[in-house]
């Protein structure tokens, strides 16, 4: 029966041929020697740590090291200021930085899903040192977790990117896996988060290799795209030969290396260092809302401020956008001019915003006190409303009638109100 | 009887009404009254908690039944148990006394509760988390399935005390996720699995391998759970739940529930062709059985065998009531209904604002529903074990109840019908499971490695783990280093491999009539001859046509129709035999019987449209699909190539059809299984020996163990066969034997009559 196990087994699963493919011998022996030599070829050593051994490269950077339009050394400037991306307010020094960022087998957050690479990197007055530690194959794992729970505690925060979902979660489940104590939490810096605030809109992706070329000017060639490392790193467990892994370990480096220079980045937007005339009012919105959103009044109030001076034709969401933070913030006369000026430039034109008619006529109404202009913007509204409804499909949609009686009832307690006040 | 409505005003003047309508007395030919059962009671536990009796006896329970509390104690000792009770009789209490207890007793213990469905789970959520409400105690119970939003997933891995799942999503969500779960499986104390008679066959098997994955996780943390299992009546739950969660356990079968008095009425339909043995359609005659009840206002659950055939029944009875009640007072019920639908057609028997329902097996599962007062089933359901648990459908406690059996001319229901003794007497059918067929035991081997490396020297199944590890690391999905053998693949197992259906990807229909609404689903094996051009599909009464089948995506497009016929099709099916492993030869008679494996290509051919009611063929069209093509296991008959009485090849095919006709009608009898999972070839000449045989075969890939039992029983099948033939009181074949003789010819039953004499003489002069 069991002679027959591997026959059946090809069978049932038409995996092609149903004789068995020989497996080439490892010999161990053979192979130890020139492996080592490969790996020291490409700068890595073996290192014994309380788990196991596995290979390990530290690559150093000059603090002169230009990655992009910065180089590394300039982390040291912006440390203060990262420091407000931080909810808890902790101070932040550079040096406590562990910039972070895995390889894995697969996707997803599954016990299957090995990391073979975890790359990390830190700053020093010397340098900045990107470590990455590789397994070569799948028993030296709880090594390389050893490891890393020895360099953890010297940092306060991890710095990644999407890692809040998918690096440290993962190294989280690998801990378990191994049944080795948990790294205590450290505070964590994912970049995607402010990258998609920023840059959502006015980017067609905000995956990292997008965001360096267009905002850190990194550009890479021959790069190994993230996607095939686990195909290459089988490719790898079957063949031994750690130079196919190469370009992997490359693109890690490099991804650390984009990690410092985002810091630095987000740093100095934060410390105002943008150059506001270059943006787009897109962009110039994200900024002001980022800023307004970690409590940076100053910074937001300057690129709003830039932001409202543009031109109303080029801008006209991001002017409506404007006018809400000015209305948050109870700064009447520039939401007041911001909604006029959408006004003037919808009148004539089909199918605008009713929007600022009706922020207009609420404005008055409640906060400036002028039942005349409320009127009157209530009338606009409505006229715009009902144009809208005209070329709207028979039956129209439900929210502008809504919408539509909404602006009825403002209007007809309008008209009660300013008669009460004309009677009085 | 009430004057005004002309309605009867109680089970017994209905019983009585039945009784003097001889229209109906003439076709009963069997009605058994079981007497109403008084109930049994045992004391509380002296152990039981204080808060968990006070809750109770609040409900104004004060005592328990006997087999309620005898699970309790064999719980309380340790051992794992199953519990198995007819229909509604406190089934649940038997697992969540002892669960609440110990987490009463220690806060930080966990249960895992497994439904094979997600409508169970919520059902037994809702009651849990009364019973725990009306204590003021902090336990949390949450069902964790397809539909538990994101948001919430977190907290119930890590706080929630008994987590309601099912076998899908522990299989594909939870298990492959266990880090996420540690808190659970580090302080597992519980697994109930309820609805154990469910999981048998392919879907039975797989489960057996997911709770080898569950004992597995657990083992790595630490914890070495309890099974607790409870089952509707089958011949051999303590056996089916050994053999599925792979422990000993203690059988409870001390019911103690009481139940009203039942009656049972066996129903034939008059012949009406006596020469051809055709009997009038059961269906009509269901239609007008179900529909007296429904007339009287008794609430009636109504049972066909197929889709179609629920289809067809729901448009009758709602066409037959229009004028008493309106048409969302009779529902259908079946799988390809969406969930939401279901529910609120579960919602509505429950407040009895639904009146009658038609529905598939799939409402034999313990869904809350209510009891109804009366049930109809069109068609012996395929198993006696079954056959009972849909009867409970109906059964109010204290009240009368009434089931109908209404026998097609089907073989099998005419042998039920004619020997209710065989019913009556009977234990029902045994639960059947293969956790070992090889390709689900490799399926879930690649599962249980991409949790946690398999190490050598461990064990998972009854095959040689090691060669299957051996055989997954040349097809590079593991990994071996130093005794361990690691997933090393990009992949994630779970997600391509369904607990449910062979073929794994479903077809979804598409209702092009207004917009484009997603209406159903069927399997890729169905979908063959379900929903191929120009079918007829009928979804809730309402009759669609197939205008476009996109094999290829997956969707099937329909319109919305109105015709007076439904579609019908055939399957061809191919088979060559690869490698027989047993076999059992009559001595140097030439008669042998065989079991082995098989490769069968099956391929749509054609279908008929039939037309409604009267149900004569109107027409017929070709169907155009690719083959389909399955390896699995086979149980064969081979006969001597000289047949003596046997004069042409005709006779001959006439002889083998006739005798495989009734062999796969009584085969589901022995076998606990949809009739559908095991299938019939008869060949006259079989392509590698040239000699007459007929094949039987598991309609899954690898087989599931139904024609290696079928070829343990080949004596006794060929005796019961011909006592089938000989019985039957058609001259020459009907559709209740060897078939009906547009089938099989004029002399089909004499021809496989001789050809069974001639075998079993030889089995008999032998022995």
């Amino acid at each position: 029966m069991n002679g027959g196990l591997r026959e059946r087994l090809g069978r049932l699963t038409k995996s092609g041929n149903a004789v068995p493919r020989p497996v080439e011998p490892v010999e161990e022996q053979q192979h130890e020697e020139p492996e080592a030599e490969a790996w020291a070829k490409l700068g890595f050593t073996l290192r014994v740590g309380p788990g196991g051994a596995c290979f390990v490269r530290d690559a150093h950077f000059e603090p002169a090291h230009r990655h992009g339009l910065f180089s590394v050394r300039e982390l040291a400037a912006v440390g203060d200021t990262l420091q407000r991306l931080d909810p808890t307010g902790r101070s932040v020094e550079p040096e406590k930085l562990l910039f972070l960022d895995t390889e894995t087998t697969g996707l997803g957050q599954g016990a299957g899903n090995v990391p073979f690479l975890i790359g990390v990197g830190w700053w020093t007055a010397g340098g900045f040192t990107v470590r990455q530690y590789v397994i070569r194959h799948p028993g030296e794992e709880a090594a390389m977790l050893a490891m890393l729970a020895e360099l953890l505690p010297q940092f306060t925060h991890l710095v990644t990117y999407n890692g809040r979902t998918f690096d440290w979660p993962l190294v989280k489940n690998r801990f378990v896996m191994h049944r080795l104590t948990m790294p205590k939490d450290p505070l964590h810096f994912d970049f995607l988060y402010p990258s998609r605030a920023l840059w959502r809109t006015t980017m067609p992706s905000c995956r990292l290799g997008a965001v360096e070329e267009a905002k850190l000017g990194v550009i890479r060639e021959e790069d190994v795209p993230g996607s095939l490392a686990p195909a290459l790193y089988f490719q790898y467990l079957a063949e031994r030969d750690v130079t196919v892994l190469g370009g992997v370990f490359q693109h890690n480096e490099r991804d650390i290396l984009t990690l410092l220079s985002l810091a630095i980045h987000f740093g100095r937007l934060l410390q105002g260092g943008a150059e506001l005339s270059e943006l787009s009012p897109a962009e110039l919105l994200r900024l002001a809302l980022w800023y307004e959103r970690l409590g940076f009044a100053q910074e937001a109030e300057s690129v709003m401020s830039e932001l409202a001076s543009r031109p109303v034709n080029e801008a006209v969401i991001e002017h409506g956008e404007a006018a809400q933070y000015y209305k948050r913030h109870k700064r009447w006369a520039e939401a007041v001019r911001l909604w006029r000026a959408l006004a003037e430039y919808a009148s004539g034109r089909r199918l605008v915003s009713l929007e600022p008619y009706i922020e207009l006529s609420m404005a008055y109404e409640h906060r400036l006190k002028d039942l005349d202009e409320a009127l009157y913007w209530a009338e606009e509204a409505l006229r715009s409303a009902e144009l809208r409804l005209s070329l709207s499909r028979a039956g129209g949609d439900g929210k502008l009638r809504e919408q539509l009686e909404d602006i009825r009832k403002r209007k007809a307690r309008l008209m009660r109100k300013n008669r009460r006040e004309q009677l009085d | 009887m009430n004057r005004l409505t002309g309605k009867v005003s109680s089970m017994e003047e209905l019983l009585q009404l039945i009784k003097s309508t001889p229209e109906i007395m003439e076709n009963v030919t069997e009605w058994r009254t079981l007497p109403p059962r008084e109930a049994k009671y045992s004391d509380f536990p002296a152990n039981l908690r204080p808060e968990l009796r006070a809750a109770l006896e609040e409900k104004g329970i004060t005592r328990l039944y006997t087999h309620q509390a005898a699970a309790f104690e064999a719980i309380a000792s340790g051992r794992h148990v199953v519990t198995v009770t007819p229909t509604a009789s406190g089934k649940t209490m038997t697992y969540n006394l002892p669960v609440i207890q110990q987490l009463l007793e220690d806060d930080s213990s966990r249960a895992l509760y497994l439904f094979p469905t997600k409508a169970l789970a919520q059902d037994q959520v809702a009651e849990l988390q009364e019973t725990v409400n009306r204590m003021g105690v902090d336990l949390k119970t949450h069902t964790y399935d397809g539909d538990t939003p994101p948001t919430v997933r977190a907290a119930i891995r890590n706080a929630g005390h008994i987590v309601v799942t099912n076998p899908d999503m522990l299989h594909s969500a939870i298990l492959p996720h266990h880090t996420k779960w540690v808190k659970l499986f580090e302080n597992l104390k519980f697994i109930v699995i309820d609805e154990l008679h469910s999981y048998r066959g392919v879907f039975g098997s797989h489960v057996a391998n997911v709770i080898r994955r569950l004992k597995r996780i657990c083992r790595f943390y630490g914890s070495n759970p309890q099974f607790i299992c409870a089952s509707a009546t089958i011949a051999n739950p303590k056996e089916h739940a050994e053999k599925l969660i792979g422990e000993q356990v203690a059988l409870i079968d001390n019911n103690g529930a009481p139940s009203g008095e039942k009656h049972f009425i066996f129903y034939n339909p008059p012949v009406v062709n006596q020469q051809l043995g055709i009997r009038k359609s059961s269906v009509l005659e269901t239609r007008r059985l179900a529909g007296l009840l429904l007339k009287q206002g008794i609430q009636t659950i109504v049972f066909a065998r197929s889709r179609v055939r629920v289809e067809i029944l729901l448009t009758y009875l709602q066409d037959l009531i229009k004028n008493e009640l309106g048409p969302k007072s009779i529902r259908g019920y079946r799988g390809g209904y969406l969930p939401k639908q279901r529910r609120e057609i579960e919602r509505g028997l429950r407040s009895g604002e639904i009146r009658g329902v038609v529905s598939t097996n799939a409402l034999e599962l313990g869904i809350d529903i209510g009891q109804l007062q009366a049930c109809v089933l069109n068609g012996f359901p395929g198993t006696i074990a079954r056959t009972w648990q849909q009867a409970g459908r109906a059964g109010r406690r204290n009240e009368t109840a009434i089931t109908f059996l209404v026998a097609s001319s089907n073989p099998l229901d005419q042998y039920v019908i004619q020997n209710p003794e065989y019913f009556f007497a009977r234990t029902p059918e045994q639960a059947r499971i293969h956790p070992d067929n090889l390709l689900i035991l490799l399926d879930h081997v690649k599962c249980a490695a991409y949790e946690l490396p398999f190490q050598a020297g461990e064990s998972f199944g009854e095959e040689r783990l090691e060669d299957l590890l051996e055989f997954l690391v040349e097809e590079r999905v593991l990994h071996q280093n130093n005794g361990r053998y690691y997933w090393m693949e990009q992949s994630f197992p779970a997600n391509n491999i369904s607990l449910r259906s062979a073929a794994q990807e479903n077809i979804i229909i598409i209702d092009m009539s207004n917009g484009h609404k997603v209406i159903g689903e069927v399997d890729r094996f169905s979908a063959q001859t379900l929903v191929h051009e120009e079918a007829i599909y009928i979804h809730e009464g309402v009759q669609y046509q197939v205008e476009k089948l996109d094999y290829e995506e997956k969707k099937a497009y329909v319109r919305e129709v109105d015709v007076d016929y439904y579609t019908d099709a055939n399957l061809a099916v191919e088979l060559k035999v690869l490698h027989a492993d047993k076999e059992r030869e009559c001595g140097g008679t030439g008669y042998s019987a065989h079991y082995g494996e098989v490769t069968v290509n099956a391929r749509a051919t054609i279908f008929k449209k039939i037309k409604l009611r009267t149900h004569e063929n109107i027409g017929s069209g070709p169907i155009h699909l690719p083959e389909e093509e399955l390896h699995t296991s086979s149980y064969w008959i081979q006969f001597p190539d000289e047949l003596g009485g046997m004069k042409t090849a005709n006779d001959l095919q006439f002889a083998l059809l006739g005798l495989s006709n009734v062999l796969i009608h009584i085969a589901p009898l022995y076998l606990m299984c949809d009739p559908l999972d095991i299938r019939v070839v008869p060949q006259v000449k079989a392509v590698q020996s040239k000699l007459p045989t007929i094949f039987f075969y598991d309609r899954y890939p690898g087989g599931v163990g139904l024609s290696e039992k079928l070829y343990d029983l080949h004596e006794e099948l060929l005796q019961e066969a011909r006592r089938v033939i000989s019985g039957c009181g058609c001259l020459s074949g009907c559709p209740a034997c060897v078939g009906p003789i547009e089938e099989v010819g004029l002399m089909g039953k004499s021809l496989a009559l001789e050809l069974l004499n001639r075998m079993v003489g030889a089995y008999e002069r032998r022995a």
